[in-house]
């Protein structure tokens, strides 16, 4: 458990660190390098050791053989007691005994040759016979007075060495062949190998530490500049335009310096640019609607005061007087309606989020299209699943945005039933109002939230309306961090769902209203 | 009731018409067209209600309100093309007793002027305690402790209103039908209904910065939190 973590971090760490990666990348690639090259050189002089020694001992043992073999050959020995001392004598002679280079001998009778004399061989007293094999002494006895090698492990003091086992056929006049034995102790050439591997081991241990260490200097002097440059683009991807790369030398960094600091100065101006054409543009309409409104003043004060007393007017200055008095006020909400949608534009609006009880603001919106569904003969159903739902919200845009979908679904409605439904999840609230009437295509459904659209130009408007309603509508909702969407099919009718996070910030993924809405009847089973 | 209302406004034609529309309905109107005279013909005038331009040539309808709040009772109703949330405070915090905006049409107007100037009739000539407060109704009087107190007559009334059902809570929409004399609150834009409950607000807040001993901690005018405001239990 505790270690799977470990290797979670560690992994997590590779995947975060470009340096990490790079540092532990030459690493490795060294290491596989120093493996093979110390492989290479510890062989080679191994190798070089070994041949070097053979030579010499092949030289030496070469030597010792056509010494003794002159000797038994010059000898005046005749009898079996003369010639045991004379080999008793001769061969210890050719032992060699010290610490780290010794040679051992032993003079074996060829066996299967009778003779008169009967000696005994005289062998090292360390020495373990088994050393020389069968199969040797078969070689050396077909060497026909050549010298035959072999190298072999020696056991001494119960700790295995290598050894060199040189052997000769030596005629030793009356007693007839024998077979000398030379075996050599080659610890001093393993122990020089040892110290070099060791060495070796040691050196490469150093440099992967040196080639570690380089390495994490070299990425963090490229990484370094990298890490700043993606702080950097943080900072201005957050608003800090002003924020830039400092600018030093001549190399590929400095070059990255300059061309991040020229994109960033860009971008800054055209930011900048399109911040001051969006703000005129603001400020154009918002201009224009408050220049309009003054004289619109002096029109809606003229027209009312003629309404109100209309009365007393001939009957077709009467009707323009209702007709002038019912357009004033469908001026004054588009006015009112650029204005909102210019601020959306700019970028201007700061929503007023508190908590609320969100089915207070549904009812309200409700009893605030009674009057409209009464004229249409329009029921509207309040369906809610409890009577205090909590959420975070602008109370005026969301109710705002409710008496739109309303005014909408009893407009569209044909006198049917419309339902409003509410909803609540864990993190998200969610308002469904659905009509029974028309309905919409496709094609009409891609473009309802457009600015001035209308689904059906020729259809007689009651309730007149902007044309911005629904795109405002969508503004709030975003406003929000919430949906707006819809569903409808021709004849069948429509539906708007809103769905809002509880609170400001929180996520959600699902709605708690279906759309398309249930069945009536399945609602009511 | 006639009340006597003075229009500081630059646009002739509105003057006209509001002249018309008012004296239709009974009251009377004086005009003027820049904020320099207005201080003026205020002190000459005398009105009931003052209705104000903000965008006046020369002097800026927003310092002419604050130097008629910081000399007198009048209520004073700001018009104004301006329909941003922040301007709406601003005018409120200026001490505006009411905003319409522009285009407005004669009826709100007139109605506004009725429910800020009227004060109420009363047959009887009883006397009704809130408190430390006394009202007196008839005389049209507020004492603390014997002390008079001077409230404009949309703050007496909202007092006298809380006062006289010390144990009703009342919502900002009951206020505003009963003593802003608002029918259909349904019928108003959202953005009115925004000015309305600031409304509420701005006047509770002015009648406590009169009547409470620490306006931060209110005695005699409760709030309920998320429902409205009622008589403070003493």
């Amino acid at each position: 458990m505790l270690l799977s973590r470990a290797i979670e971090r560690v992994i997590l760490m590779f995947r975060r660190s470009l340096q990490a990666r790079a540092v532990a990348g030459s690493l490795v690639l060294s290491s596989v390098a120093l493996v093979i090259l110390g492989g290479f050189l510890s062989f080679g002089i191994g190798n070089g050791l070994y041949n070097t020694r053979v030579q010499q001992i092949l030289t030496e043992s070469e030597r010792s053989v056509i010494d003794l073999q002159n000797t038994f050959s010059a000898s005046s020995a005749t009898n079996e007691v003369a010639l045991q001392s004379l080999l008793n004598s001769l061969i210890p002679r050719l032992e060699i005994e010290s610490e780290d280079q010794s040679r051992m001998v032993a003079l074996l009778r060829t066996p299967g040759k009778t003779s008169a004399q009967v000696l005994q061989s005289p062998i090292s007293a360390n020495l373990d016979t088994n050393v020389i094999s069968q199969k040797f002494k078969e070689k050396v006895r077909k060497s026909s007075s050549k010298l035959v090698y072999q190298s072999v492990e020696l056991q001494i003091n119960s700790v295995t060495r290598p050894g060199l086992l040189v052997g000769a056929p030596i005629e030793i006049p009356l007693a007839g062949t024998f077979e000398l034995y030379l075996v050599y102790d080659l610890q001093r050439e393993q122990q020089t190998l040892d110290l070099v591997q060791n060495t070796l081991l040691v050196g490469g241990f150093a440099l992967l530490v040196i080639i570690g260490l380089v390495s994490y200097y070299v990425t963090s002097r490229i990484v370094r500049p990298v890490r700043e440059a993606a702080q950097v683009s943080e900072q201005i991807a957050e608003g800090a335009l002003d924020e830039r790369l400092p600018e030093k030398g001549e190399d590929v960094l400095a070059q990255l310096a300059r061309s991040f600091n020229a994109m960033a100065q860009s971008l800054q101006s055209q930011i900048n640019k399109f911040a001051s054409i969006s703000k005129m543009q603001q400020r154009f309409v918002s201009d224009v609607s408050h220049e309009l409104r003054t004289p619109l003043t002096t029109i809606k004060l003229a027209s009312e005061l003629l309404y109100d007393n209309r009365s007393e007017l001939s009957p077709p200055l009467k009707r323009s007087a209702e007709a002038m008095n019912n357009q004033i006020d469908r001026f004054e909400e588009l006015l009112e309606d650029l204005l909102e949608i210019s601020r959306y534009d700019a970028g201007a609006v700061a929503g007023d989020f508190q908590k609320e009880n969100l089915v207070t603001t549904v009812e309200r919106a409700v009893s605030g299209l009674a009057p409209l569904a009464e004229k249409k003969q329009c029921e509207i159903i309040l369906e809610k699943s409890a009577e205090t739902i909590e959420a975070e919200f602008d109370a005026r845009r969301i109710e705002r945005l409710l008496r739109n979908l309303l005014a909408n679904a009893v407009e569209h409605g044909e006198g049917k039933p419309v339902t409003v439904a509410v909803g609540a999840s864990a993190n998200a609230v969610a308002i469904s109002v659905t009509d029974q009437g028309v309905g919409m295509t496709r094609a009409q459904l891609d473009r309802v939230f457009d600015r001035f659209w209308r689904a059906d130009p020729a259809r007689k408007r009651t309730t007149g309306g902007t044309g911005l309603g629904l795109a405002i509508s969508l503004e709030d909702a975003h406003l929000h961090n919430g949906w707006l969407q819809v569903w409808s099919k021709p004849n069948e009718g429509a539906c708007f769902r809103l769905t809002l996070p509880r609170q400001q910030g929180s996520v959600f993924s699902q709605s708690p209203l279906p759309l398309p809405p249930r069945k009536k009847k399945v609602t009511d089973a | 009731m006639s009340h006597r209302v003075l229009l500081i406004e630059d646009e002739k034609p509105i003057q006209q018409i509001v002249r018309d529309t008012l004296e239709m309905a009974g009251h009377e109107l004086i005009t003027c067209d820049t904020g320099e005279e207005a201080l003026e013909q205020f002190h000459q005038v005398k009105p009931d209600v003052v209705v104000l331009d903000w965008m006046l040539p020369g002097k800026d309808g927003l310092e002419i309100l604050k130097e008629l709040v910081s000399i007198s009772q009048t209520p004073v109703i700001m018009a104004s093309a301006k329909t941003d949330d922040d301007d709406i405070d601003l005018v409120f915090k200026a001490g505006a007793a009411d905003y319409v905006k522009k285009p407005y049409g004669g009826k709100e107007l007139l109605n506004k002027i009725q429910y800020l100037a009227a004060k109420p009739v009363r047959e009887d000539s009883s006397m009704v305690k809130i408190g430390p407060i006394d009202i007196d109704v008839s005389a049209y009087e507020v004492r603390r402790n014997g002390v008079k107190i001077l409230l404009t007559p949309l703050e007496f009334n909202l007092l006298l209103t809380i006062a006289e059902d010390p144990k009703h809570t009342f919502t900002r929409e009951e206020l505003l039908k009963k003593v802003w004399l608002h029918k259909n609150l349904n019928e108003q834009s959202d953005f009115k209904g925004k000015i309305d409950t600031r409304l509420v607000n701005v006047h509770i807040q002015r009648l406590r910065s009169k009547i409470e001993e620490n306006p931060d901690d209110p005695k005699i005018v409760a709030t309920v939190r998320g429902r409205g405001y009622k008589a403070g239990l003493e």
